[in-house]
């Protein structure tokens, strides 16, 4: 016939007398501290496998930021070329509407002139005497 | 690493002293290499200044052969499970041992040796590479302390151990048992009655028996009959059922050495308790394992496998025989076997803390084995050991999600060296419900990352331990798995 043996449970293993519920408790403690050990290497190998990926993202981000880089200079290179030609187009602008003012002067004048002269004078007299204008 | 120096005959007799920075190896006429098997060789020493040794996969005849990293457990039974071996030259000279040494593979192993695989075939042969013979394993037994000779095994050419009928270790045997009968309906034999009987049939001296009940019991476990064993009970606390909690009670109440965890839905075959212990004669090694049949004989047992974190048992439902071409009927280094049957040494378990009872029904195996493993020893299983397991019997063999995440968090993932990576299967949904054809590759490649032994923790991809951990469930609750998984 079997002979028989009993265990008592604890709540908290510090207030336990029970020699057999303070050896499951070392039994437990070593378990767990075998446990977080292995965790840690879990962990660890977290830590690497983030650290290549954040190494990996750094290295995309500064190839981004140097790409980006050089289309700004690209870009603001080109800016700066195309303001130049526009400041020279705005005075070469501003120098063709001078020219044409002048121009308009002159053909003005020459107008004034024109109607002064005795021989357009007589020339619309003779059109007129032949009915060659109204 | 300078050079490969291929040993053709024992005509060559040339040998290299502890200075020579060389590597050799022996192929005889009926061997030759692949073409990439000597930068393979001399890569993978060169990526691990730490080996003594390397081997890789072979072909033999036109059929390949896969392999397992390093088992000097599976040598006792095949000596030519790893030649040719590629050792250092500077080895050779430690070990006073030639290349061409039959029983080279052997002296490796009792050493210690560093030996890597190459998961790869690095060599093609005509015929079977010779291995030491049985006067040379003897021998070695002998010297590593396993208290057996060996005999011709089956299929013909692998031994397999006999241990000496005058050397029984004394052995506890721990059984949590729940009382339940074999047949519900007459509940006329208990579960934990037919295994008694099938121990008591062994007929085998300097056994105890350690029953653990609790108040889950049906019945009076003082009625139990224990068959003319020296059986003491000893009664769990109260509380939901922990099968970790109750071994770990069963281990600290064992007066022996040697201790057996046995499911009480087994029933146990003669001479299977001694083709156990007698493993444990090798201080190297940690925990034994058995081949645990289902009542039709098909296996639900040979060791385990982790792949892609998930603990899985190979070969379940196959023949014994079909497991045979995979290696599945002799005993060698698995990364961990069943809490079903396992037997081990009481002050290690000890020492590291037993069965985690943060593990009350699943997993508790595995960790234990790998915890033994990171200790230093080896886990085995011997598959001449055999039990018959109604598996089902007592309990849904079901993983709730919230062990995985304890077991995730524990281990990440662990690399199996035992497992030969190209059988690896794809990442489908059903891969969980493939146990039993998982061995078949699909498309095998071979890779040359050459594989030790270490036992690696990892962070899983899956990373389910970042979630909130779920409180314990109560049975029927989500689960993730089904039977064949661990």
């Amino acid at each position: 016939m079997p002979q028989e043996s009993s265990t008592a449970a604890s709540p908290d293993p510090i207030d336990n007398t029970d020699p057999r519920d303070l050896r499951m408790e070392i039994l437990r403690l070593r378990d767990h501290s075998l446990g977080l050990v292995s965790h840690a290497e879990v962990l660890a190998d977290r830590v690497v496998e983030l650290e290549t990926q954040n190494n990996e993202l750094h290295e995309a981000f500064t190839n981004i930021s140097r790409t980006a880089q050089r289309t700004i200079d690209e870009l603001t290179q080109t800016n700066t070329a195309l303001t130049q030609t526009n400041t020279a187009l705005t005075q070469t602008n501003t120098e063709l509407t001078q020219t044409n003012t002048e121009l308009n002067e002159v053909n003005q004048a020459l107008r004034v002139e024109l109607n002064r002269s005795p021989l357009i004078r007589i020339a619309r007299g003779v059109a007129r005497r032949f009915k060659l204008v109204q | 690493m300078r050079f490969l120096h291929v040993v053709s005959s024992p005509a060559d007799t040339s040998s290299c002293d502890q200075d020579c920075d060389g590597v050799a190896i022996h192929l005889d006429g009926a061997g030759q290499f692949n073409e990439t098997a000597e930068r393979a060789i001399l890569d993978a020493f060169a990526q691990r200044p730490d080996a003594d040794a390397v081997y890789g996969d072979i072909e033999i005849g036109g059929t390949v052969r896969r392999r397992a990293a390093w088992s000097p457990t599976r040598l006792l039974a095949e000596p030519n499970a790893c030649a040719p071996l590629a050792v250092r030259c500077k080895t050779l000279a430690e070990l006073g041992c030639g290349i061409i040494d039959p029983a080279l593979p052997l002296r490796l192993a009792q050493a210690g040796s560093v030996v890597l695989h190459v998961p790869a075939v690095l060599s093609k042969h005509s015929q079977e590479v010779p291995g030491a013979d049985s006067a040379a394993v003897n021998t070695h037994l002998e010297e590593i302390g396993i208290a057996a000779t060996v005999a011709e095994g089956d299929p013909a050419g692998r031994f397999r151990l006999v241990p000496e009928p005058s050397h029984q270790p004394s052995v506890s045997i721990i059984i949590p048992t729940a009382g339940k009968a074999l047949n519900e309906h007459d509940g006329s034999e208990l579960a934990v009655e037919r295994c008694l009987t099938s121990i008591a049939a062994d007929a085998r001296r300097n056994l105890e028996v350690v029953l653990l009940v609790g108040e889950e019991y049906q019945g009076d476990p003082e009625q139990i009959a224990d068959a003319g064993l020296a059986v003491r009970l000893e009664r769990r606390p109260p509380g939901p059922f922990n099968f970790s909690a109750a071994c770990n009670q069963g281990i600290l109440a064992a007066r022996n050495e040697l201790v057996l965890l046995l499911n009480d839905d087994t029933e146990v075959d003669t001479g299977a308790i001694d083709a156990m212990a007698v493993h444990l004669g090798d201080p190297s090694i940690g925990a034994v394992g058995a081949l645990l049949r289902y009542p039709d004989h098909s296996i639900q047992h040979a060791g385990m496998i982790i792949d892609d974190a998930h603990p899985l048992h190979p070969f379940v439902g196959w023949s014994v025989e079909d497991s045979q071409r995979f290696g599945g009927t002799v005993a060698r280094d698995v990364i961990a076997v069943t809490g079903a049957c396992f037997m081990s040494r009481r002050s290690l378990l000890l020492s590291l803390g037993a069965f985690s009872i943060d593990f009350p029904w699943s997993f508790n195996d595995v960790d234990l084995c790998l915890k033994i493993r990171r200790s230093g020893r080896r886990v085995i299983v011997e598959p001449n050991a055999s039990l018959e397991h109604r598996e089902s019997f007592t309990r849904e063999p079901r993983i709730f999600e919230w062990e995985w995440n304890r077991w995730i968090s524990r281990w990440g993932e662990v690399t199996d060296p035992w497992y030969h990576p190209v059988y690896h299967r794809p990442d489908d949904p059903e891969r969980l419900q493939l146990n039993a054809n998982h061995l078949e590759p699909a498309e095998p490649v071979d890779q040359y990352e050459p594989r030790g032994t270490a036992i690696t923790p990892r962070v899983h991809h899956a990373r389910l331990a970042a979630k909130p951990e779920s409180p314990v469930p109560q049975n029927g609750d989500e689960s993730i798995k089904r039977r064949g998984s661990a």
